[in-house]
């Protein structure tokens, strides 16, 4: 019986981790693709290795264009993307889902910080799109250049991060 | 068999024999009965599986986060499925061939894994932030298996993960918890103590057993927590504006909820204390109830920004929780037989008594008298303590029908 029911924990763990994957890749196939520009870069996780950290134009945004009020830390903020220059820019932000104009994309992510800059308040949004996973030694990239990402959007505005790019050639 | 009863059976035997209580064939007798088998955890067998098991998942993740770009997804999450399943199937295998201390080393390599398979989605898919949920994934499928196993092992490295967990989601300002902390960081000292509390409660409720381990474990864990918790909010006058900064001062629900939640675990818990009068029985329970009802006051005051005044007597009162907390420890480890309550019940004094004497650095003549009372109120209590076990051990060695 205790037996029995040990094995059906373990598989209950291993299915959730092929379930969890399924759904993941269910959403990457159905995701549109779109290319972010980013500002900063650079270390290592224990668990999962080297990684590229980026940091997206789109995620430092003036408080006052956000509609519906100043968020709290963690709330989710709905951010209409419009295409600019090859690279998809902040049209509007919102606290509550939006649909998007002809064109536009909406990305969702959630406030990590409220600061004061010499642009006056600002929130800063992570997307879950932060890090960018290399094989061991490769995780830092050259300084200069132009870097873009390349996002898929799921249906629901969840970012995936497929891969970046270094003046337009895929990196690594 | 508790190592510390067949240690003292050891140490008492000779003296009933000198005694004439029982003839020497009757103590030999006895003595084979309850074989002396040593605490678990110091067989080596257990000390080497356990961290041989842990090495491996140390080796496995250093293989993923090496992160091969050419071995497709699947044959990533496939490679690290048959590991873990692997280790289990192989640890059962063993806990059916009376191996089962071996077995622990590749449950505890199994649970391992399945946070090593986490993170590798977490490698595959570039998932960012939200590290507090993976950890929280991991643990809260972990127990379940652990538990029905059930691996003591396995069981702490559950616990582990959860203590991580509650660490990473306090300090995710993100989080509902981490979101009430970060607006006053004091509260994380009071979420700190109640989490303590809660986890005492969890440990007591795991009785006698099939899981006293678990309980032992989870018991010295929360009463460390409470501790470290619980000086620091004592000394909150001392640290000036720090208990003050924060930009809020609304209602910080998640804290609240904690309490509450801890509050009706003791409440629980106390039903599963050892067999006694109720009212002795509800002794413990009131003292961490105490601990919570400050812990309140606190978060109150904070909220309220309240004067430095109020923040001084809640320092006096902190000092006289944490010493009827500590007395109450040891009085129930001594009834109870619990020497770790009564090792963690000292500690709390000493530990206690150094945060005073730090805190009253200025007004020495007022820390001295409090230093002289409490000091003779120890002593009397030890005192009292040792004529309650010279008493006890009289009325046992009594014949019976003198009683």
């Amino acid at each position: 019986m205790r037996r029995g029911l040990f094995i059906a924990a373990v598989v209950l763990q291993a299915l959730v981790l092929v379930g969890w994957s399924a759904s993941l890749e269910w959403e990457l196939a159905s995701a549109v693709r779109i290319r972010l520009e980013v500002v900063q870069r650079d270390p290592r996780d224990l668990l999962r290795g080297d990684y590229v950290w980026l940091q997206y134009v789109i995620a430092d945004i003036p408080l006052g264009t956000i509609a519906g009020g100043r968020p709290d830390y963690g709330d989710r903020v709905w951010v209409t993307l419009a295409p600019q220059d090859n690279v998809y820019a902040l049209a509007a932000a919102s606290r509550a889902p939006v649909a998007p104009g002809p064109g536009q994309r909406v990305i969702v992510g959630r406030v990590q910080t409220l600061s004061t800059t010499a642009r006056g308040p600002e929130v800063h949004i992570v997307y879950g799109i932060e890090r960018l996973y290399m094989p061991e030694g490769r995780g830092v990239l050259s300084r200069g250049g132009k870097f873009e990402a390349e996002i898929a959007l799921a249906a629901g505005g969840r970012p995936f991060l497929t891969r970046v790019f270094v003046d337009g050639r895929p990196y690594p | 068999m508790a190592p510390s009863f067949t240690r003292r059976l050891r140490q008492e035997t000779p003296s009933w024999v000198r005694d004439g209580v029982v003839t020497a064939q009757q103590a030999e007798t006895i003595l084979a009965r309850y074989p002396e088998s040593g605490r678990w955890f110091q067989r080596p067998i257990v000390v080497f599986s356990v961290l041989g098991g842990a090495l491996v998942v140390l080796a496995v993740a250093l293989l993923v986060a090496h992160n091969w770009h050419e071995i497709p997804r699947w044959a990533k999450l496939a490679g690290v499925l048959t590991f873990l399943l692997g280790a289990h199937a192989g640890g059962l295998v063993l806990r059916a061939r009376g191996q089962g201390l071996m077995g622990e080393g590749l449950f505890v390599l199994g649970g391992g894994l399945f946070l090593v398979g986490i993170a590798l989605l977490g490698q595959i898919y570039n998932l960012a932030g939200g590290e507090s949920d993976a950890v929280l994934l991991w643990w809260a499928l972990l127990l379940p298996a652990a538990y029905v196993l059930p691996s003591i092992a396995l069981i702490a490295l559950g616990w582990l993960g959860a203590s991580v967990w509650f660490w990473m989601f306090v300090l995710d300002r993100m989080t509902w918890l981490g979101r009430d902390i970060y607006s006053n960081g004091s509260l994380g000292a009071v979420a700190f103590g109640a989490a303590g509390v809660l986890v005492w409660a969890l440990g007591a409720l795991h009785g006698d057993g099939e899981f006293r381990r678990a309980r032992q474990l989870l018991e010295q864990l929360g009463l460390l927590t409470i501790l470290v918790a619980m000086v620091p909010l004592g000394l909150l006058r001392q640290l000036g504006a720090w208990w003050s900064s924060g930009e809020a001062t609304r209602w910080p629900v998640a804290v609240l909820v904690l309490l509450g939640l801890a509050a009706v675990a003791v409440g629980v818990a106390s039903f599963r204390l050892p067999p006694d009068r109720p009212v002795v029985r509800a002794g413990p329970a009131a003292a961490l109830l105490l601990v919570l009802l400050y812990l309140f006051a606190v978060t109150l005051q904070l909220i309220h920004r309240a004067a430095a005044d109020v923040f001084r007597m809640l320092g006096w009162t902190n000092w006289a929780i944490l010493l009827v907390v500590a007395l109450a420890l040891i009085l129930y480890g001594a009834r109870w037989d619990r020497s770790a309550w009564i090792n963690w019940g000292v500690i709390w004094i000493g530990v206690d008594a150094v945060a005073r004497y730090v805190e009253l650095v200025g007004t020495m003549l007022q820390a001295s008298a409090l230093f002289a009372a409490t000091g003779l109120f120890v002593i009397a209590l030890g005192g009292a303590l040792e004529l309650l076990r010279r008493r006890v051990t009289a009325r046992t060695m009594a014949p019976r029908g003198s009683a």
